[in-house]
């Protein structure tokens, strides 16, 4: 195992590195560059002639060709330093470090209702397959696909706030945000957490209730299981034992990309619980080209991609011990 | 499909089972599979229906009542109730619709509506109606159903007056279609890739892996974006999409990929592959008839589930300015307009048509799924 | 020569004031009595004062504060506004904080009033622009306002080349930096290269407001270069995570609209100042003690107690938070097509929706670029017979219908209705829907042949399209985009929409590929459009004025780039030439209607529908706020309704949640 370790850890320090040289390539794809989208987003009326456009450019570093760019780049990080921001004028690990742990705060229980709530549900659904249930579970887990997380966000909001005086986007109610924080308070949070953390979850459990329901299905009807089965052994310990540990790699396989997709794609938490989160940062960074800012996150999302992978693999050894790495 | 039936037997105990094993072998497996589908009801059903969806799709035309740009003074108009009896108790023997008057709430500006009961427009089937192109050759002007003066909007109108039920069957037309086809182009991808990782196991492995956490890492909106700048601006909309998608699907294969490779390394140890490379059965060949039917579960599911997503990951596209754009339409294109707090709190049916219908496809895709899976098993009870 | 303490309008407004009559004009000095005894201040404050943690009223007020005339009543102390802004653009907020530019706007919305300067004048000929600044103003913490902060701004900001890329545009005459020099403590003076006539009136907008943020002084010298002990300010740099000393200065001042966004040390002039940085997507503001201004019956604005701002990560969700009643106040970026939404939440909510008019000649420009690259289309783009045809062929009361709630009349872009400049004739040119004559206009153009779908074709025989490039996240130029596809299938032209994103359509413009392009037609405004005609002279490269983008590339330029024009353009171009160094009012109104009557004549611009409202959201106890109004950028929100003078009746909002 430990050599297996070993060097998987050298090769995740190369990957990293290909991905931050590869990541910035990509984030320089679109046509322009920071100055451009800058006087995009500039209310008009504010003159700005040619010569500060190219000075800009050389005040942001625009006018280095590519590969100095990035030397800079990866060299302040490798000091521990992300460079600036330019949109935000603050420095990308202030940035990060605001919004990170809050991402982390609301992504990881996230995570953890998805995989709680869908497991046992798929496993139920194989084993009782056609039962009433599981055509209820079928019927749910599709809606949840089929709106979009965005008109599904808007939906619950109007219902929470119309007919049950929830309030709108926002981790606390109006009354408590400047209100010092009492148990009201904390209710108050869990309260439109609940919301935000359902909505996330919806298509998530769909998927992972079906991925677990069809292959367990396969597993069940394995002549191994029959045999089992023949052998007198319970049915609980029967399922568990083994179709299930076998029916669950696919989930594991996926793991490690659970994490990275929640930091870059939380635009749905964002919205509706209206929490700074790493997602529209990511978003906003790249559309306005606001390079290091992109690159950093991306280099954050890559290191947890690596990871996530590894600890992917080391799982599927440890539920099906047929796999030799 | 016989080997499968071969493998599972020589990998059973033999008393019990043994006896079916053989009776399995009277009747031609694929005949076997159709005969099992058959006793699968929803799965038939859900079979007729996806049958008459992409029917509908190819005679759009015909089935919608009203061209899909085409619009009428009544913006946002509630769906009409179709009616037997009239307001006196009459019964009619031909289903009819009530025509309506739109006014303006003059203190919000919202369209309001009241029901004429006076104004009857009997529904008829093969009416003669706006001219439509069938198969882009033959001019027609024949609608399956609709009204022969007046108007008929079964699902609504949109916020231009636009008969919401002829969108949704134009709006078919690319949902069904081009996303699909970029879902099984990715599908092929990930099982042939992820199979050789997986198969192969080691160096081989080890480098796949990688690539494919370098192509998670990567973020997908620049990539698009540069893409949109990249596609030829004077391709028609539909071609554009469909190159955007193509190029994506080389990128989302990755988790088929993590999948496939994730049931093969397990596989690979297995004593029929084993037997099957001693018997000198070439890569392809091992990957296609040994191992991709142990997947054949997870590659339904994945198809079912992709389906929703490339629908609706038609709206994240038209966010960056690389989706569909007006005047075509799909359900995607529709679910993205529907997305207000207007139209949730007031016109609720211009988000519950498209939602409803990619729900329906979408099940009954799974049911149809369901079905064949449990038919290509030899074991299902 | 030009001796210029104020306007003629504003000089009688001010002699009305000092006979004790400031009915409408926003500000005017009245001297109180020595002792103070005449000022009060809210409650909060007293208590401070009480224990000692602040100086008294009379102390931290100037001398003789400004007077605020309340628009309806007097106020009382108490409330806090809510607001919400989207995506972090801050520039939505920026009439909450009732920004302080240099000299302002009068509620009239054009007149130019002091401000932080007392008054202004033009010597040397008119090439000589002195400015009297406001003496005994305090920055929040307390430190006096002096010329200095002008002298730090202009030489160790605007000058330094590591700080500032150039030196700032609106202060440079004939494309020269002008020569500066602080007369005393309260007195600059700037000589340019000739009269820089529109410098009063920039001073009165964004640039008079950004360029306070370089002036308080003692605060901001700590991080400069030119004044900081250099081990000290390494030290702070490197605490702060930053390379350079102009990243930490550019960081600890940074504001929006005046108001210090991230650090609540950064003094402001505002009525309130920063008391948290955003936090968890909400900014909370508060009462500037040391705020200059007072009402009749001196005492101390803002009324209200202060602001509580929200970042919503999409509109949708701000809109409802609107509809649910948790914000009390929004005039930007809400949008007309959603007055249903708005006005059906306004009795659960507690706020009313106001429709005040925009600074939109018309909602929408559809700008043909005259200067296309491909030469059959210029050809046919820069025929006044195509452009006529145009616009004839649009259908502007179904636009009006369908778009904007059937409350829009057909508009050309012009300026809006109460400009010096509007003339109705020039609005309603070639407005009427008449496709009869429409295609006679495209056959007359040498559009006649058609191909087998009765498509036409241009004169080469290539079929004709007309190829749009929107930005996507600008859905009401799609929907009527969507219409004018309709109106051209009947008069037998493709029109082609293209979206893209909002970064790619700058590079498109820059690039001159956009062949026909369509945008909001604001800064329609007599306050906008003697200094930033975007829409009606091609001059700004930078902007979003399609129909002449190799000229304007030309004229900012001084003809490196693009293509030199001629005729009536390069008249236009001349006449803003003109207006730039014009002080005389009389030749500033021919200047401006010659140049509106060219654009009338040439369709440079088609303009859609006008005198669309936008919905403003104020809660039903809001006071002080005219019931009619006007929003915009022009105003920089509505900034000239001045928001100190604004309360709560009863003290706080009527919708406040317990």
């Amino acid at each position: 195992m430990l050599p297996y370790v070993a060097k998987r850890s050298v090769q995740m320090l190369v990957t990293v590195f290909v991905i931050s040289i590869i990541a910035f390539i990509v984030i320089q794809l679109p046509p322009g560059d920071f100055v451009n989208s800058y006087l995009a987003t500039l209310s008009g009326g504010q003159i700005v002639t040619q010569d500060a456009v190219a000075a800009l450019r050389a005040q942001f570093g625009l006018d280095d060709n590519l590969a100095v760019q990035y030397f800079k780049w990866i060299t302040n990080l490798l000091q521990g330093n992300m460079g600036i921001s330019f949109q935000y004028q603050r420095t990308v690990i202030d940035l990060l470090s605001e919004r990170l742990p809050l991402t982390l705060a609301i992504t990881i229980p996230t995570a953890f209702f998805v995989y709680a709530v869908s497991i046992p549900i798929g496993i139920y659904s194989a084993v009782r397959q056609y039962s009433p249930l599981d055509y209820v579970f079928s019927l749910v887990g599709f809606i949840g696909l089929a709106v979009p997380n965005f008109l599904f966000a808007i939906i619950m909001i109007y219902v929470t706030s119309r007919y049950f005086g929830g309030n709108v986007g926002g981790l606390f109610s109006p009354q408590y945000e400047l209100a010092p924080w009492s148990i009201g308070k904390v209710l108050d949070m869990m309260q439109n957490m609940s919301i935000a953390i359902l909505i996330i979850g919806t298509s998530g459990t769909a998927a992972t209730i079906r991925v677990m329901r069809g292959m367990l299905l396969d597993e069940l009807s394995q002549a191994y299981v029959e045999t089992a089965r023949a052998k007198g052994l319970s049915e609980w310990r029967l399922i568990m034992k083994y179709p299930v540990r076998v029916a669950i790699s696919p989930v594991l396989s996926t793991i490690g990309f659970t994490l990275p997709a929640l930091i870059s794609g939380t635009e749905i938490t964002a919205t509706v619980l209206n929490l700074p989160t790493t997602g529209p940062l990511l978003l906003n960074a790249v559309r306005s080209q606001d390079m290091f800012l992109a690159a950093s996150i991306i280099f954050v999302l890559s290191i947890l991609t690596v990871i996530g992978t590894f600890i992917s693999d080391l799982l599927l050894v440890w539920a099906d011990p047929r796999i030799k790495l | 499909m016989t080997q499968m039936v071969d493998e599972r037997v020589a990998n059973m105990p033999p008393p019990a089972d043994a006896a079916e094993g053989v009776s399995n072998r009277i009747i031609s497996p694929t005949r076997l599979m159709w005969w099992k589908f058959k006793k699968h009801k929803l799965a038939v059903a859900s079979g007729i229906f996806l049958i008459l969806a992409y029917l509908a799709t190819i005679f759009a035309g015909f089935v919608s009542p009203y061209d899909p740009a085409s619009r009428s003074n009544n913006l946002y108009a509630p769906p009409q109730g179709i009616h037997f009896k009239d307001a006196e108790g009459n019964f009619h023997l031909q289903p009819f619709v009530y025509g309506y008057e739109m006014t303006r709430d003059l203190d919000t500006l919202r369209p309001v509506y009241t029901t004429d009961t006076d104004e009857i427009y009997p529904l008829r089937l093969f009416v003669q109606g706006e001219s439509y192109r069938l198969f882009g050759l033959f001019d027609a002007d024949i609608h399956l159903f609709g009204v022969e003066d007046g108007y008929v909007h079964l699902a609504g109108t949109d916020d231009f007056g636009r008969d919401m039920l002829s969108r949704l069957v134009y709006g078919a037309q690319i949902s069904l279609s081009v996303g699909i086809i970029s879902v099984l182009l990715s599908l092929v991808l990930g099982l042939v890739i992820g199979g050789i990782s997986g198969l192969y196991g080691g160096m081989i492995d080890s480098f796949i892996q990688r690539v494919i956490e370098a192509i998670i890492a990567i973020p997908t909106i620049p990539l698009w974006l540069g893409l949109a700048a990249a596609v030829p601006r004077d391709w028609p909309p539909v071609y554009q999409y469909f190159a955007i998608l193509a190029v994506l699907s080389l990128i989302s294969w990755t988790s088929t990929a993590r999948v496939a490779r994730g049931r093969f390394l397990a596989l690979r140890e297995q004593d029929f592959v084993t037997a099957a490379k001693v018997y000198g059965a070439s890569q392809p060949r091992i990957i296609r008839k040994h191992l991709v039917p142990n997947l054949m579960s997870y590659v339904i599911v994945t198809l079912t589930l992709a389906v929703p997503n490339i629908i609706i990951g038609e709206t994240a596209l038209s966010f960056l300015g690389v989706g569909l754009k007006p005047p075509t339409v799909s359900w995607g294109v529709l679910l993205q307009e529907a997305q207000s707090v207007q139209i949730v709190q007031f016109y609720p049916w211009i988000w519950i048509g498209p939602a409803l219908c990619v729900i329906l496809v979408v099940l009954a895709f799974n049911f149809v799924g369901d079905g064949a899976r449990d038919a290509a098993d030899p074991f299902s009870r | 020569m030009h001796k210029h303490k104020a306007s003629r309008r504003q000089f009688l407004k001010l002699s009305g004031a000092a006979v004790g009559a400031a009915a409408f004009s926003g500000s005017a000095s009245v001297v109180f009595g020595q002792d103070g005894s005449m000022y009060s201040e809210a409650p909060e404050l007293a208590e401070l004062v009480a224990q000692g943690n602040l100086p008294p009223v009379e102390q931290r007020l100037p001398g003789s504060p400004v007077v605020v005339e309340p628009l309806n009543s007097a106020g009382e102390y108490g409330g806090q506004i809510r607001t919400g802004i989207i995506q972090n653009r801050g520039f939505q907020a920026r009439s909450t904080w009732g920004p302080e530019p240099i000299l302002r706007l009068a509620r009239d919305g054009s007149t130019i009033e002091p401000n932080l300067a007392e008054s202004w004048e033009y010597t040397n000929d008119g090439r000589t622009f002195v400015l009297h600044l406001r003496q005994g103003l305090k920055w929040s913490d307390g430190e006096p306002f002096d010329a200095r902060g002008v002298d730090f701004w202009w030489n160790h900001i605007n000058l330094n080349s590591t700080i500032s890329p150039a030196p700032m545009s609106e202060f440079m005459v004939e494309g020269e930096v002008p020569e500066f020099e602080m007369v005393d403590d309260y007195t600059v003076q700037w000589t340019f290269a000739n009269v820089h006539a529109n410098l009063p009136r920039l001073l009165a907008h964004a640039p008079g407001v950004n360029i306070v943020r370089w002036m308080p002084r003692h605060y901001l010298e700590q991080f400069h270069e030119d004044f900081a002990d250099p081990d000290e300010l390494q030290a702070k740099i490197s605490a702060a995570g930053f390379q350079t000393w102009d990243e930490l200065l550019n960081n600890r001042s940074n504001v929006q609209y005046g108001m210090p966004f991230d650090n609540p040390d950064m003094p402001t002039l505002l009525p309130y100042r920063l008391a948290q940085a955003m936090n968890l997507n909400i900014l909370v503001a508060e009462r500037n003690p040391y705020y200059w201004k007072v009402d009749p019956d001196g005492r101390q604005l803002p009324y209200i107690n202060g602001i509580i701002l929200t970042n919503f990560e999409s509109s949708e969700v701000r809109d409802a938070a609107i509809a649910a009643g948790e914000l009390n106040w929004v005039n930007t970026d809400t949008t007309f097509t959603n007055l249903p939404l708005y006005r059906d939440g306004q009795e659960r909510g507690n706020y009313v929706a106001r429709l005040w008019l925009t600074d939109r000649g018309a909602e929408h420009t559809i700008m043909f670029n005259h200067t296309v690259k491909d030469p059959a289309l210029r050809e046919i783009y820069n025929d006044i017979r195509f452009k006529r045809g145009f616009s004839l062929a649009l259908d502007r009361q179904q636009i009006g219908n369908v778009v904007y709630l059937g409350f829009a009349v057909p508009s050309q872009l012009q300026m809006i209705p109460g400009s010096m400049w509007r003339n109705d004739e020039w609005v309603t040119k070639d407005t009427e829907f008449d496709p009869d004559a429409a295609n006679s206009l495209f056959d007359e153009a040498g559009l006649d042949q058609r191909d087998g779908q009765g498509m036409r074709l241009r004169p080469d025989g290539q079929p004709l399209i007309l190829n749009i490039d929107i930005p996507v996240d600008d859905p009401g130029s799609l929907s009527v985009a969507e219409l004018i596809i309709e109106f051209m299938r009947e008069v037998g032209i493709t029109f082609n929409v293209r979206t893209v994103s909002r970064e790619q359509v700058r590079a498109l413009i820059d690039n001159n590929d956009m062949e026909v392009g369509i945008w909001i037609g604001d800064k329609c405004s007599d306050s906008m459009f003697p200094h930033s005609p975007e829409w009606h002279v091609p001059y700004q490269p930078t902007g979003w004025n399609v129909w002449g983008m190799a000229w304007a590339q030309w004229y900012a330029t001084d003809g490196e780039r693009g293509e030199e024009p001629t005729g009536d353009v390069k008249r236009v171009q001349d006449l803003f030439d003109e207006m730039k160094v014009t002080i005389d009012e009389a030749r500033r109104l021919e200047i401006g209607e010659e140049i509106l009557g060219l654009n009338a004549e040439h369709l440079w611009n088609i303009g859609d529908v006008g005198e669309v409202p936008i919905p403003v959201i104020l809660g039903d106890n809001f006071m002080n706020y005219p019931e009619e109004g006007f929003t915009g950028f022009s105003w920089l929100g509505n900034y000239h309704y001045h928001i100190e003078q604004t309360y709560f009746e009863g003290g706080a909002w009527s919708g406040e949640r317990t």
